[in-house]
């Protein structure tokens, strides 16, 4: 059982414990701190106290007692057929993953058939491909597919088993996570493997970005990760690797599945957040609803694409399908002109690190200024108006 | 001089608007970043005898940061907090600001506590540390374009809905640095220099003095900010406030902060009929002391009509359920403790039932999400408005917004609004009603369809705003005069009134080089 | 015909504003307000519509701390019939499967149930997986990220959801779990009237005792995934400053993305 506890005779009251708990654990009984069962034993307050008045026990990961298991598998998430790009960067952070501790590569496939492109998930890093065809595995299932893969991860006992954080990732992942009782951390950012432990360290943004929590699966198999798209990288294809693509029989008649009716897929006009070089992203700074017209105006005259920060997509300032962030989509242009945006990391989140970002904000304190390539400290709707100028066009003042 | 001036037309074409719809002319701008910058470019255009207009944010919409040819002295770049004070005798904290500073990042920097201290003497980081380390402690002044500057909200002693409860900008200022058209400076604080009966003499940085008499007028006893804030033996200090940079220019500004309250909760209750609403509004005002509420504001149907069509044919204003049509009064209040709102709440039950509306079908913000609705809906108003016009316009481009900014005393708010709505019938225009009913101040906005109703529109308002003065009210209670208001500011207060305004503005500005346009007409400044 | 409804809600921090502490390198949380995660008052609106349009009884269940009666309060307020908190130091420290297991077993609890609504993600965690994982548990199917909903017939609803590339329009059978987006309805406000019906609102409190489970799957011992370490995020580059009037720094902004190979647009190229 684990416990902590404050050490009243050591606890002077100094209330420096309270705003460190995330979780907002800690409160004062009297003059002393009190730790409620809010407490997630994150260990975040122990180096606070300054009077060693916090103590944590947790039981020690017992990762000995782990059944056995190895690999590493990375989920071939497919639409039509075609592999969905952070797969292949999945596979190239289990590649990094397999040098710091060596262990086979396993691409796994689910569709109605198994094109002969799969060879490419070899040539991505994949030592080997098992691969589930069925007719019923034609439409993206969220109820099929958990069941597929958890009797997959039954039979061969992987590791770990990476999925990408894709719509469709993010609501397979945890059921079938739950069908194998095992962990499943969410959203990942960074993978690593803990040299003592050879646990897989799973690293992902919480509180809506602000903070990043490592997070480990003690004892259970396989360890379940979905990790953000455009985060790890692919590596380039090596067509001379060599690995089997292995058809694996299965029989899905006693699984339930959806009855999907209909899939409709969304026309893009110009270019999409997904594929454009340059975007433009409009935050609060822009001041109101009226200045939105100038952004469009800005992103067209650039062939750019047009991002916003959540709170002008909850203002009905545009729609949400403009909405980088952390509950929006991630993106990574080549530059990234960010107008009147603070710079929350909920947004930034959404932003690949590699992006050349230029920030234009009035308030010289915006936190995006810390994390920006280049940083304007002047009205964001005065230097949009005079590129929109400098490119020909026309700002249409009302 | 090292400050540069920008003279290149389209680099100062922007500058040549604010909010109104008023365009002026200017042929440089120049950027201060300090009070030094600010007198070397005063002292610059003095020389050539070059009028000047001040500008800030430009979000004022009665023209005052216009220019009327001349040079303009912008001062978004003078935008930094300088320091902070403890005052001993009224237990609170003060500010000091450049006038560029806006109002959202004075809100911001004391809610995050990140101002940036750089150039802050050892005293002023000491009390900022303080304040750091207690927390609690708020900017109360109130306005609904955050994005102003504290030298535009001297400038027009601004206020908004909370105002009701917390006083507008005055209220709130405690100390400024001016300096006059000649350079010369003036440090006035709260409480230092006061008119005698009418005459003022009033004591220089440099030792030097301005002597005068001030104008005679009564101000109306409602909000008000049309011309000088005057009383026979006012605090000098007040004379820089509200007088649109007719006098100097407002180079810092101490403003006090108070503690911040508790909760913040806010309710909006939907009416059948203009009577039985004003009874509920008129019980709210009855609420005084510890219960006065933060602010009342109201909504006629007109204003509930276009945000539901909005939301029903564009889709807009998600996060609001649809609006019901009825006409809507939304009180806010600002309480210390949760048991202070149980208590409330049922009052607030009691003065429904007795109006006549369902406590069932009110809507109440507890919580900062949907407090935050609640803002985003009256928000939504005069922005909806503005983009109607902007769409008219298209197709017309005389055409403009026409609104009114006119308050009237306590026992004419039914009067007044019967009068609003009855005209506006007869004449078959298109009006929306909204504002700080709590303060009887009611913007009415008519959207003109074509030129007739324009015109038609622009004598209803003059009709409207002589019946008011002659009720008491004034024609401005927050906007200000700037240059759109002349007329009506001699309408008010008469030609001698304005005359001895002219005079006093003479014995700061002897040559008019300040804000020519600004509420008084260019041609009779001699 | 009468339909059993379940709502699962969490509260969350009001403020996700977390920073850093230079100095110390440790986080400092603002605030210590609390509220209902935004995205359960969406499955809480679909939950009361339905209500009204096909009858029924609404419960609303959260696992939480007992300040956490709160946000049930405001349910009971606008409209829910039943709230039950989850409520006991044995379930401190959970992780979502262990989450997910305990609200299972207060489900099986409450007896019967034909539909379960989730919000898709809670903006603390921000994992999305306690709803599948609970419908997983339950035996039952479940689809996330649904923004429309409408009933074929008393058991059988059509459902259209968002998916990565667009939408799909799923049928199933009661009983299902649902996680829902923003776009499926507009929240109502809570009335005067239904606030002060709060006032003297009954929560329920079940503790592990309360239910049919095994002690040793709830609670921080029951989790699979446990938190290493907690740190604040920081993305610092040494960044560049552009001064200037609006016109200079636009032609610098232009200059940057000239060097970062972009390319201007021929009028052609221009869509408007």
């Amino acid at each position: 059982m684990s416990e902590i506890r404050v050490v009243t005779e050591k606890c002077t009251g100094c209330r420096l414990c309270l705003p460190a708990c995330p979780y907002g654990a800690i409160s004062m009984s009297g003059k002393k701190a009190l730790i409620s069962a809010a407490c997630v034993f994150c260990g975040a307050c122990v180096p606070v106290c300054r009077f060693d008045a916090i103590e944590l026990f947790t039981e020690k990961p017992a990762w000995d007692e782990a059944p056995s298991s190895s690999g590493i598998w990375v989920f071939a998430e497919q639409v039509d057929g075609k592999v969905k790009p952070v797969v292949l960067e999945l596979l190239g952070e289990a590649s990094a993953l397999a040098r710091k501790k060596a262990s086979k590569i396993t691409a796994v496939w689910l569709g109605p058939d198994a094109p002969d492109q799969l060879q490419c998930l070899i040539a991505q890093g994949a030592d080997e491909v098992i691969a589930v065809t069925d007719a019923r595995l034609a439409e993206r299932d969220e109820l099929l597919y958990p069941q597929v893969l958890a009797r997959l991860a039954v039979t061969y006992r992987p590791e770990i088993f990476l999925v990408g954080a894709t719509g469709f990732g993010r609501s397979i992942a945890p059921r079938a996570a739950s069908a194998l009782d095992t962990g499943l951390t969410a959203d990942c950012t960074r993978l690593d493997i803990d040299p003592q432990s050879g646990l897989l360290l799973q690293t992902r943004p919480a509180f809506g970005g602000n903070l990043l929590a490592t997070i480990l699966c003690r004892t259970r198999r396989p360890q379940m990760a979905t990790v953000r798209p455009k985060v790890m990288q692919a590596l380039p294809a090596d067509y001379s690797r060599s690995g089997n693509v292995r058809m694996e029989s299965m029989d899905l008649s006693g699984m339930a599945g959806l009855c999907i009716e209909s899939t409709h897929v969304n026309r893009e006009d110009g270019p999409g957040l997904d594929n454009a070089e340059v975007v433009v992203g409009i935050g609060r700074g822009i001041g109101s609803a009226r200045q939105v017209k100038l952004y469009k105006h800005l992103a067209a005259a650039l062939g750019a694409g047009l991002a916003a920060s959540r709170a002008v997509v909850d203002l009905g300032w545009v729609d949400y399908s403009h909405q980088v962030g952390q509950t929006g989509i991630t993106i990574a242009p080549k530059v990234y002109l960010a107008f009147g945006i603070s710079g929350s990391v909920q947004h930034m989140a959404g932003l690949s690190e590699n992006t050349h970002l230029v920030a234009v904000n009035k308030d010289e304190n915006a936190p995006i200024f810390a994390v920006a390539d280049e940083r304007v400290r002047a009205d964001c709707n005065e230097v949009a108006a005079a590129l929109l100028r400098q490119l020909g066009g026309d700002a249409a003042r009302e | 001089m090292r400050l540069q001036i920008v003279t290149q037309k389209d680099e100062i074409l922007p500058y040549l608007r604010d909010e109104s719809n008023w365009t002026g002319s200017a042929e440089g701008i120049s950027f201060p970043q300090s009070e030094d910058e600010i007198r070397e470019a005063l002292l610059f255009h003095a020389q050539r005898h070059t009028p000047i207009t001040v500008q800030g944010a430009r979000t004022g919409i009665t023209g005052g940061a216009v220019p009327h040819g001349g040079q303009v002295i912008n001062l978004s770049r003078c935008n930094r907090a300088l320091g902070m004070a403890w005052d001993e005798g009224k237990q609170r904290f003060l500010l000091t600001v450049q006038p560029g500073m806006l109002f959202s990042q004075v809100q911001k920097g004391l809610a995050d506590k990140a101002f940036n201290t750089e150039g802050w003497s050892r005293e002023s980081l000491k009390v900022y540390r303080r304040f750091c380390s207690e927390g609690g402690w708020s900017f109360t002044a109130d306005i609904t374009e955050t994005s102003a500057s504290i030298g535009g909200m001297v400038s027009t002693n601004a206020s908004g809905a909370k105002s009701y409860l917390y006083g507008p900008m005055r209220a709130h200022v405690e100390g400024v640095r001016v300096l006059l058209a000649d350079g010369r400076a003036l440090a006035l604080r709260r409480g230092e220099q006061f008119a005698r009966a009418g005459n003022f003499r009033l004591r220089l940085e440099d030792d030097t003095y301005i002597e005068g008499k001030l104008p005679t007028y009564r101000m109306p006893a409602v909000k008000n900010a049309s011309g000088y804030y005057i009383k026979p033996d006012m605090d000098l200090l007040d004379l820089f406030i509200g007088s649109e940079g007719t006098l100097g220019i407002v180079a810092e500004i101490t403003l006090a902060l108070s503690k911040t309250p508790a909760r913040a909760w806010g309710l909006l209750a939907f009416f059948s009929e203009t009577k039985r609403a004003l009874q509920y509004v008129q019980a709210l005002k009855l609420l005084g002391g510890a219960q006065k509420p933060a602010a009342i504001e109201y909504f006629d149907r007109a204003c509930l009509d276009m945000i539901r069509r909005e939301q029903m044919e564009a889709h807009s204003h998600k996060g609001l359920p649809l609006l019901p049509a009825a006409e809507g009064v939304y009180v806010e209040f600002h309480q210390p403790a949760q048991v202070d709102v149980d208590a409330r709440a049922l009052q607030m039950r009691v003065m429904l039932q007795n109006a006549g509306a369902d406590p069932a079908e009110t809507w109440l913000a507890v919580t900062p999400q949907d407090l935050e609705k609640l803002i985003s809906f009256r928000h939504a108003v005069p922005e909806s408005i503005n983009r109607i016009i902007a769409e008219r316009k298209r197709e017309d481009p005389t055409l403009t917004k026409l609104g009114t900014d006119m308050a009237v005393p306590d026992d004419r708010l039914d009067w007044v609004l019967r009068l609003y709505t009855e005209s506006l019938d007869k004449l078959g225009l298109e009006g929306l009603k909204f504002g700080h009913i709590g303060d009887n101040h009611l913007h009415v906005n008519i959207l003109p369809t074509d030129g007739q109703d324009y015109l038609r529109g622009k004598a209803l308002f003059q009709e409207w705003a002589r019946q008011i003065i002659n009720a008491g009210g004034t024609v401005s209670a927050e906007h200000g005069i700037g240059k759109l208001k002349i007329a009506q500011l001699s309408e008010m207060y008469g030609a001698r009134a304005i005359a001895e305004m002219r005079a006093l503005k003479r014995c700061f500005d002897p040559l008019g080089a300040l804000n020519p346009g600004t509420m008084f007409t260019v041609e009779e400044n001699a | 015909m009468s339909l059993e409804i379940v709502v699962c809600v969490k509260q969350v921090p009001a403020s996700t504003r977390v920073r850093l502490n230079a100095a110390t390198n440790t986080i400092i949380r603002e605030g210590i307000e609390m509220m209902l995660n935004p995205f359960d008052a969406y499955a809480l609106e679909a939950a009361l519509r339905i209500k009204t349009s096909m009858g029924g009884r609404v419960t609303v269940i959260s696992m939480g701390i007992p300040s956490a009666a709160e946000i049930l309060r405001f349910a009971l307020g606008l409209g829910a019939d039943r709230a039950v908190l989850l409520s006991d130091k044995r379930f401190a420290g959970a992780d979502t499967l262990a989450t997910a297991y305990s609200l299972a077993a207060a489900v099986r609890k409450l007896g019967t149930w034909d539909l379960i609504f989730c919000g898709r993600q809670a903006v603390d965690g921000d994992t999305a997986q306690v709803g599948p994982s609970l419908a997983q548990k339950l035996g039952i199917p479940h689809l996330t990220a649904v923004s429309r909903l409408e009933f074929l017939s008393p058991q059988r609803i059509l459902c259209e959801k968002m998916t990565d590339e667009g939408y799909q329009e799923v049928a199933m059978e009661l009983p299902a779990l649902l996680t829902v987006v923003k776009e499926i309805n507009t929240p109502r406000f809570l009335s005067l009237e239904g606030y002060l019906e709060t006032l003297g609102a009954v929560v329920e409190i079940w503790g592990a005792d309360d239910l049919d489970l095994d002690p040793s799957r709830i609670g921080y011992d029951g989790s699979a995934t446990w938190v290493m370490s907690t740190a604040a995020a920081e993305r610092c580059k040494n960044g560049k400053e552009i001064d200037g009037s609006p016109q200079e720094v636009a032609a610098k902004i232009l200059e940057t993305l000239t060097q970062q190979g972009w390319q201007s647009l021929t009028s052609e190229d221009r869509h408007e």
